[in-house]
């Protein structure tokens, strides 16, 4: 299976003395739900930023989609949801939807069609008026997801995308992750909850800026002789 | 550059704007309110009210007990602003200690004696003095009232001609320009920096840089949506100064827009500027006194710049409001055209390059 992610000895360092990532390797295939999985500073939101285009690595080679694409040709045809909800408070629902659809370049009919689905699909139905400052942590993180995914792009990061959502639309949002992938789309997110790293394809796990591992889940819980994902992290970072 | 990217930041900005009624109205209502106030305070003449204590025992002539004081006394009119009040000595030291008398003239007692002498009479004036500026003011039309009693020669003709302005030019047609380009500058300045700290505190920012939208892209769009609301604000002032204030107005209102027009292009870029070395909006405000306070100071607005120390005219020289103050004092006082206020467009234009520049190299600082 092509790999739409190929990274190869990517170093970042911050100032003034903090490896947030050492080369780092990883692939990520194509049409999958691929999942960062670490604890908070492990370095998966630097290695996502630097995936986006919005960090440049220290050095290493970064693939994203295809290494012959424009700058902007790429950006295109990525979405970001940030691990902060990055939307426009004083805005409605609604327009901060129409505004990054506008950004991504998509037709007034294209844009009514996208907005009216994805309010549907984050079930905010009611709330198109809505600014964002009135709606609830839990809402607001949804209408970060649908800004993230209004142009339709081909492959997706998300960090954190589930924090503060109720388990019910959770479990859909974990429908939808995979009716995507169906589509082709790629996914790639970060967590630091064990229970929800089960329900993606590949993980990796990291710590300290570094990859303890990469695989299937079953791959990774044969390998470290564990029966579940958090003795498998656990097992890979007592070897370290 | 995607034209149509650019235009969705513009009108996302003046989207922003029309659901914040507040700022919308502090853009349009402060500046009408401050200048409502200025022109309350320049239209109004001060009353200055001078007691007038005639001590002159006189001199004796072969006609009896002369007191040459009484030509003075008969001379003392009310005028406008100066109002006499004849009281005695202790009256009018009693009146200047209560604040109702601004300054008394007092004639000794040997007024006469010292005038058929042939020496100058002793006069003496004692102001309130808590205020220079007042006392000076009343230290003028004094001397120019006395002159007047103790001249014998007829005065000269003199005519005026005012090359620019006129006789009914008051101090509110020279500062209403300059608060077209200051109140532009101050807001523009002011809440670009906010708006982009936003943008960079709520991660949207991050969400720009990760799409196909480019820096020239969020600079130019942030300064079309910015630009919509300084000129709106410069024509409501300018109408209200014009229509309200009864300020004189001679120049192109077109001149006024492209020298605001040149001015906003650096206030945005310098805004964002700035957003890049603030954490919080209060970190913003802080740079208010360091950016706007001096060159509300210095750049002519209310000091002449030829009458500051050499130190404070080339510090002068090197803010933007000194030229946009200079132009459209040019354009709205002396009705002059673009050619004339070429240098100050010049220097303003190399200033908004110069911001963009800053911008460019910031804008990108903290992601």
């Amino acid at each position: 299976m092509e790999n739409i992610i190929e990274v190869e000895g990517l170093n970042k360092k911050f100032l003034p003395d903090i490896h947030a990532l050492s080369e780092f390797n990883l692939q990520v295939k194509k049409g999958i739900t691929f999942g960062l999985l670490g604890p908070n500073g492990s370095g998966k939101t630097t290695l996502i930023r630097i995936l986006v285009g919005i960090l440049k690595p220290d050095s290493g080679r970064v693939a994203v989609i295809n290494e012959s694409l424009s700058w902007s040709a790429r950006a295109a045809k990525i979405g970001y949801m940030t691990q902060s909800t990055a939307l426009y408070q004083d805005l409605t629902v609604a327009e901060n939807l129409d505004f990054f659809a506008t950004i991504y370049g998509l037709s007034a009919k294209e844009k009514k069609k996208r907005v009216e689905e994805l309010v549907s699909l984050v079930q905010l139905e009611g709330k198109e008026k809505s600014p964002v400052t009135t709606l609830s942590g839990g809402m607001r993180q949804r209408v970060s997801l649908a800004a993230s995914l209004v142009h339709e792009p081909e492959l997706v990061f998300l960090d954190e995308p589930t924090v503060g959502i109720d388990p019910s639309l959770r479990r859909e949002f974990w429908d939808y992750f995979k009716s995507l992938n169906r589509e082709g789309v790629s996914i790639v997110l970060s967590t630091h909850v064990m229970d929800e790293a089960a329900h993606c394809d590949e993980l990796a796990l990291l710590r300290d800026g570094r990859l303890l591992a990469q695989g299937k889940i079953e791959k990774l819980l044969a390998e470290t002789k564990t029966k579940n994902i958090e003795d498998a992290f656990l097992s890979l970072e007592g070897h370290e | 550059m995607s034209l149509k990217r650019t235009l969705a930041i513009a009108k996302r900005i003046v989207e922003q704007f029309i659901h914040d009624r507040r700022t919308l109205g502090l853009i349009v209502i402060v500046p009408l309110l401050l200048l409502s106030i200025l022109g309350a305070l320049f239209k109004t003449t001060p009353t200055i009210d001078v007691g007038f204590v005639n001590q002159d025992a006189g001199v004796e002539t072969p006609l009896g007990n002369q007191k040459l004081s009484q030509r003075v006394d008969g001379l003392l009119e009310d005028t406008e602003n100066l109002k006499w009040h004849k009281e005695s000595l202790e009256q009018a030291k009693s009146d200047i200690e209560n604040g109702s008398l601004d300054a008394y003239v007092l004639l000794g007692k040997d007024f006469s004696q010292d005038i058929s002498q042939g020496k100058s009479p002793e006069v003496l004036i004692v102001l309130e003095g808590s205020d220079p500026n007042s006392s000076q003011q009343i230290l003028g039309l004094l001397n120019q009232t006395m002159i007047g009693f103790f001249s014998e020669q007829k005065p000269a003709d003199i005519k005026v001609e005012y090359r620019y302005g006129g006789s009914d030019f008051d101090s509110l047609d020279y500062f209403a320009p300059v608060f077209i380009a200051f109140f532009a500058f101050f807001f523009v300045t002011m809440l670009t920096s906010v708006s982009f700290l936003r943008e960079r505190s709520q991660g949207t920012i991050e969400r720009l840089f990760a799409s196909p939208v480019n820096n020239a892209e969020i600079v130019i769009g942030y300064f079309l949506g910015f630009l919509i609301f300084a000129l709106i604000q410069s024509l409501i002032v300018l109408l209200f100064t014009i229509y309200v204030l009864d300020v004189h107005f001679l120049g192109n209102i077109l001149f006024v827009f492209l020298i605001e027009l040149i001015l906003v292009v650096g206030a945005v870029n310098l805004g964002i500027f700035l957003s890049a070395f603030a954490r919080n909006e209060l970190q913003v405000v802080q740079f208010l006194p360091v950016i706007i306070v001096p060159q509300a100071l210095i750049s002519g607005f209310i000091f002449p710049i030829k009458s500051m120390p050499v130190i404070l005219q080339w510090c002068s020289y090197a803010m933007p409001l000194t030229y946009a103050n200079n132009a459209l004092r040019d354009i709205m006082i002396k009705g002059k055209d673009l050619a004339s206020v070429s240098f100050d467009i010049y220097i303003l234009t190399a200033f908004a390059l110069l911001a963009i520049f800053l911008a460019a190299v910031s804008i990108r600082k903290g992601v």
